[in-house]
């Protein structure tokens, strides 16, 4: 009798530990590529080790106030320029090689990104280096906001690393041309993702140089990227992935369909790459002239209205 | 629109004629002497405006909005001893929008977008979406018009289509004659009470009024999320934050109220004057807000434990983020109130 007890105690205990262990690794495991995303204890166990860069994508005088004890600063600013008359867009690869190398990342780095929280700032970088074929990199949830805020090491020195050589692979099946959304315009297997603030999607109010009074991509649907992101305990973090699939189930915007997302000026709607990529979208691309290129070319439909 | 309408010179201002307060010769056929001699009528508005207007003029060089003092008050606490040198840059940065009497009357400041109301018409009651709105734009009116996206409008303006003037009375625009430190010592400021009475704590109908009324201000419970900034004025790291924080007023035995974060930096100016805020740490960055964007029913007051137990809307000790002043943790508090059973 004394025994089945114990057998019955130890069930139990068991079987509470395993559940309490699930609960806990659901929140991990609901992304199919979690590895995108870095929490900020996970963050300070991995500091030091060989090969991890931890790059703050803020401007310089950001940085100067206070940074992750360590971390170098790329002010992702410096990725972008105009592009065949179209402003903030990616620089030509060549460039990229040569910036990343200068500040000491190569190809093989694990390269960690911040902004101050959960910014479209680290998710553009994040973007770029995929364009670049780069394969070990995340971004940190929260950012130096919630670092900080933590108490773990801020400092004020700049840290500056020794140059190398970085090799991108190119992969153009990330990014969405002015071609490329034409041609998706009507098409059934592609879904365009507009990712502004509902006001801009109708057009009611277009935004800093956007053209003929704004409007979007005929088709498309509006996930806005602030969406992304809540408070919770204090701290600016991106949701869970439950709540992240149900946003873009409600939105109608299936894994098996390709998705293009724009915005304005091609720099929020890589939140939105960003978090599709955690959640395993396989066809992602980003157009990045997005409506700054689209609705100041006469003749392109626009659609207005909700 | 011309640029200067016709009508305008059919009014008392217009009578007196360009050369009045522009100086330059009204009978030259050329521009080039025609504007030999042309003055910045704003910068000598005191002695134009003042035969007509003499009170007005002299009141309001002790106003806030002519002496900037607010700003002086709290810089110079933080400068300390390097004030002196950080003086002439916050003159140089913040006086392009406290000036002159046109800036309210006449024309929209530079940094505001520029351009006159109307023709050059004086306006004797600023027209607010263009005169208040031009420089208190980036944040006031953006949450009082509900600009803001996700926010309504404040009631006030909702319903009533309030201007700033039936808050703000002519005393806080033209000056009392007194010169205070900053605005929290003004005799003359907006209260609630003023209006609703009824909402005083003890007299009220409503039980969370006379609960509350003495331990937390009107805007805790009746204010939408708000606009914070973060970084600094000057450099291009500044960044803001719709949020809605509660914390401690320290003007008021530390009752409860929503707090704003303003943008300044240790490292602010320091481009021109290295080590400008030696006392940084001394004042709070997290500083009693006033939300313009009032509704009777907000997320706060929708049910207890909205705020009580609720660690997402209180200013906390345990994460104030160490890159802002020590002093900071004087208005945050250690733990939310219990969570309520309802």
């Amino acid at each position: 009798m004394k025994g089945k007890w114990g057998v019955k105690v130890i069930v139990f205990i068991s079987g509470f530990l395993l559940s309490i262990f699930l609960c806990f690794n659901a929140y991990a495991a609901g992304f199919a590529n979690p590895d995108y995303l870095i929490e900020t204890k996970d963050l300070m166990a991995k500091m030091g080790q060989p090969g991890l860069v931890v790059v703050d994508v803020r401007v310089p005088e950001a940085y100067e106030l206070g940074h992750i004890k360590g971390a170098i600063n790329i002010s992702v600013k410096l990725t972008q320029g105009t592009v065949k008359g179209v402003k903030e867009n990616m620089l030509p690869v060549a460039d990229l090689e040569k910036l990343l190398g200068s500040k000491g990342i190569s190809s093989d780095s694990y390269v960690v990104l911040y902004d101050e929280n959960v910014q479209d700032f680290s998710t553009l970088f994040f973007w770029t280096l995929d364009v670049l074929g780069h394969k070990k990199m995340a971004v940190l949830n929260g950012g130096i906001s919630k670092w900080a805020k933590e108490g773990l090491p801020v400092g004020t020195e700049e840290t500056k690393l020794p140059p190398v050589k970085y090799t991108a692979q190119f992969d153009p099946s990330k990014v969405a041309t002015l071609e490329d959304v034409k041609k998706s315009l009507g098409q059934k297997e592609i879904v365009l993702v507009d990712t502004r603030g509902p006001k801009e999607f109708t057009g009611e109010t277009p935004g800093r140089d956007v053209g003929r009074d704004g409007g979007r991509l005929p088709g498309a649907v509006n996930v806005d990227w602030v969406n992304h992101s809540a408070t919770k305990d204090g701290f600016k973090v991106y949701k869970s992935a439950d709540e992240l699939t149900s946003i873009y189930e409600k939105a109608k915007v299936a894994k098996d369909k390709e998705v293009i997302v724009y915005c304005r000026t091609g720099l929020r709607c890589t939140n939105n790459y960003f978090v599709l990529k955690l959640l395993g979208y396989p066809k992602l691309r980003s157009y990045d002239g997005s409506m700054i290129e689209w609705s100041n070319i006469p003749d392109l439909p626009l659609e207005k209205g909700k | 629109m011309a640029y200067v309408e016709p009508d305008f010179l059919k009014t008392t201002h217009g009578k007196l004629g360009c050369v009045h307060c522009h100086g330059g010769n009204n009978k030259a056929g050329e521009k080039e002497v025609a504007h030999k001699g042309k003055k910045s009528a704003s910068a000598e508005a005191g002695r134009l405006c003042a035969p007509c207007h003499g009170k007005i003029v002299e009141t309001y060089k002790t106003s806030l909005h002519a002496t900037f003092r607010g700003a002086y008050t709290v810089m110079s606490q933080r400068a300390g001893e390097r004030w002196p040198a950080v003086k002439p840059v916050i003159d140089k940065a913040c006086f392009k929008c406290h000036a002159s009497c046109g800036g309210c009357h006449i024309f929209r400041e530079g940094p505001g977008g520029g351009g006159l109301f109307g023709g050059h018409k004086f306006f004797r009651r600023p027209p607010i979406t263009q005169s208040c709105d031009g420089c208190h734009g980036g944040r006031i009116g953006m949450e009082y018009f509900g600009r803001m996206e996700g926010n309504e409008p404040d009631v006030h303006w909702e319903r009533r289509k309030m201007e700033c003037f039936e808050c703000h009375r002519i005393a806080e625009f033209h000056g009392d004659g007194k010169i205070y430190p900053t605005r929290f010592e003004k005799e003359s400021k907006p209260s609630c009470l003023g209006c609703h009475p009824d909402a005083a704590p003890g007299k009220s109908k409503l039980v969370s009024h006379n609960v509350h009324g003495d331990k937390l201000s009107c805007y805790v419970c009746h204010s939408q999320s708000y606009k914070n900034c973060y970084g600094c004025h000057v450099g291009k790291g500044s960044n803001s934050e719709t949020e809605f924080k509660i914390g401690k007023d320290i003007r008021s035995e530390g009752k409860f109220t929503t707090l704003r974060h303003v943008p300044t930096t240790r490292t602010m100016i320091k481009a021109l004057v290295p080590d400008a805020m030696p006392h940084y740490d001394l004042l709070p960055t997290w500083t009693k807000a006033f939300p313009h964007n009032i509704r009777r029913v907000t997320k706060q007051n929708q049910s207890c434990n909205n705020c009580h137990g609720n660690k997402d809307i209180f200013l906390l000790k345990g994460s104030l983020d160490p890159r802002y002043p020590k002093a900071n943790a004087k208005v945050a508090i250690e733990k939310p109130p219990e969570r309520r059973s309802q």
